[in-house]
């Protein structure tokens, strides 16, 4: 294993710059990574041979003394984000063989900022799932292993991109964030994940599940990598009108500002029955760190937390049956043949949809139809204004709030596949943060009992990405968390 | 609360979504338990709340200028088709 696999983003960057390694050479590396972790299942459609064209145009900007933000470093995009002339279809059936004729506003970004493209990675079906399981590419493995030696999870939906992350198959990686896909699979794994707030970064270009929840986020090994890159994929574009026009900080230069007089709040809500004391017993230990470096602990009431999951489980599915309806075989992605048009329909998506996205499809349908409109629609989209408002008030108070991400480390994989509820549970302490459309983040703290990394997350205001991971910061330096997995996976 | 078949026949067809036997029955009992406990969101007192339309705020509402722009060609747009014909998507015939 090569050793410029093992450092980080900042660390790469430096050597970039002073050209100890080339471009090339960081990508070869990556690349023979990728390929010898098959057992991962992290990439879905490698592209190695873009990755060193890419990277050769890099070594020759670098030589030339010019080069981006992200010169030279290679990294991996979920499947969910379209990008020119490489497949891009959300790990579902239905978009197979699908390849944009147009790039992401987020990758473009990337692209511009010197960035090489390593490959797609692996999700659930159109991101919509906890456990990488349900795509067309079949199961993430989780590169932690516990005392067993049992296959867990990589969490999800970005399950692929925080593995690979872990895994040291790229230093970082672009997730997708709708209920806590980009922060629930990090804490499983071990890494930093970073959701933006909502319109922090444009979503033209990401296919869309539910469009008033969907955010790109950020797989790191460290909170100064994701700044990094949060840096490179925000701002404003004239093609999502949900993207805010407002200036980008220098989220990195501003990590230094540390967390003295920072209030975090801890909001009693979460301390839900039955919370294993490894996760009550380190959200109480990150909390002593934050006060050790001069933050003061707020103890704040968010009194509609525990309504926040029903509702996202009406509003996501909801808006995902409206933003689904496009695929129907006729403009491109998978069709079925069928005697007439309405058949064309039913079959092609019969055929091209998997059991969680049908699922979620009829739920979103039922919600939406006459007769329960009122009932389940309206009233969680007013259950939501509630936990918002819930949020607003306790920022009056507080600069950032302080909960754990998930109530339990990695599970094994297949083993809440047949309790859909069960699932839905897990993203309980995740999903209040994009109804309101908060950014938050998750930090990998230390290892449970059975050596499987858990993480806690901070929530920030909205748009305040800068205190928030200014408080990431100081959680990361006192959990001093370097722990890597084993690499049994290489063959 | 237990949803009927006949229900989930008529949300599979809003939804143009061909289901087999056993995967109706299937549905039926999964939608029927998510359903049941999304009841919890009755005991939430609403009264008086607007629901939720957007994020809000002046930030997000600015329109793009009415300009032109180049658009693709249409074999970039027609690059994925399952089936065309010349410039066109084709669909299985819809009149007799």
């Amino acid at each position: 294993m090569s050793e410029i696999t093992q450092w980080s983003l900042h660390r790469l960057r430096e050597a970039l710059r002073k050209k100890e390694v080339s471009a090339v050479e960081a990508a070869r590396a990556h690349i023979d990574a990728i390929d010898g972790a098959g057992a991962l299942n992290a990439v879905t459609t490698p592209t190695p041979e873009r990755a060193i064209e890419m990277a050769e145009q890099s070594d020759k900007r670098l030589a030339g003394g010019e080069g981006g933000a992200l010169e030279g470093i290679p990294l991996g995009v979920k499947d969910m984000f379209c990008t020119e002339g490489v497949a891009s279809t959300a790990c579902s059936n239905i978009l197979e063989g699908f390849t944009p004729p147009y790039e992401s506003d987020v990758t473009e970004r990337l692209w511009r900022a010197g960035a090489c493209l390593l490959g797609k990675l692996n999700c659930d079906e159109f991101a919509m799932g906890s456990s990488t399981e349900t795509g067309s590419s079949g199961a993430v493995c989780n590169p932690w292993r516990g005392s067993g030696d049992a296959r867990l999870t990589a969490g999800g939906s970005s399950g692929g991109s925080a593995a690979a992350v872990a895994a040291r198959l790229m230093p970082v990686a672009l997730g997708t964030d709708t209920g806590g896909s980009v922060r629930q699979p990090a804490a499983l794994t071990g890494t930093v994940g970073l959701k933006p707030s909502y319109g922090r970064c444009s979503r033209y270009g990401i296919i869309s599940y539910a469009s008033s929840l969907d955010q790109a986020g950020v797989l790191a090994r460290s909170v100064t990598d994701s700044a990094i890159l949060l840096g490179a994929i925000a701002g404003h574009d004239p093609r999502d009108s949900t993207s805010a026009d407002i200036e980008v900080p220098d989220y990195e230069s501003g990590l230094k500002d540390g967390v003295s007089k920072m209030r975090v709040g801890i909001p009693k809500e979460y301390s839900v029955d039955g919370m294993p004391d490894e996760i009550s017993g380190l959200w109480k230990q990150a909390a002593d760190w934050l006060v050790e470096q001069g933050a003061e602990i707020v103890e704040v009431s968010l009194p509609h937390t525990r309504h926040a999951l029903p509702a996202y489980y009406i509003i996501a599915p909801a808006e995902a049956s409206s933003n689904l309806a496009r695929y129907d075989g006729v403009r491109y992605g998978k069709r079925a043949s069928a005697n007439g048009v309405e058949e064309l329909y039913g079959r092609t998506r019969a055929e091209g949809f998997g059991v969680e996205v049908k699922r979620r499809i009829l739920m979103g349908s039922y919600v939406l139809s006459t007769g329960y409109y009122d009932a389940y629609y309206l009233k969680a989209q007013r259950v939501r204004a509630l936990v918002a408002r819930d949020f607003d008030s306790v920022f009056e108070k507080v600069d950032v709030l302080l909960t754990p991400t998930t109530p339990s480390a990695a599970f094994a994989l297949g083993e809440k596949s047949d309790d859909v509820l069960a699932l839905y549970l897990g993203d309980i302490f995740t999903v209040p943060v994009n109804l309101a459309g908060l950014p938050a983040i998750s930090v990998p703290a230390r290892l449970n009992g059975e050596g499987l990394p858990l993480g806690v997350q901070l929530i920030g205001r909205r748009f305040d990405e800068a205190t928030l991971l200014r408080a990431a910061k100081a959680v990361e330096d006192s959990a001093d968390f370097n722990a890597a997995p084993q690499p049994w996976w290489v063959s | 609360m237990s949803v009927e078949t006949k229900t989930i026949r008529e949300i599979a067809a809003l939804s143009r979504l061909h289901l087999e036997e056993g995967e109706l029955e299937q549905f039926r009992e999964d939608l029927s338990k998510i359903l049941d406990w999304m009841g919890q969101l009755e005991s939430v007192d609403t009264d008086g709340v607007d629901a939720f339309t957007g994020m809000g705020g002046s930030l997000l509402e600015h329109a793009r200028d009415d300009s032109t722009a180049e658009t693709p060609s249409p074999d970039v747009l027609l690059s994925n088709a399952p089936e065309r014909v010349d410039d066109f998507f084709t669909v299985p015939k819809i009149l007799e």
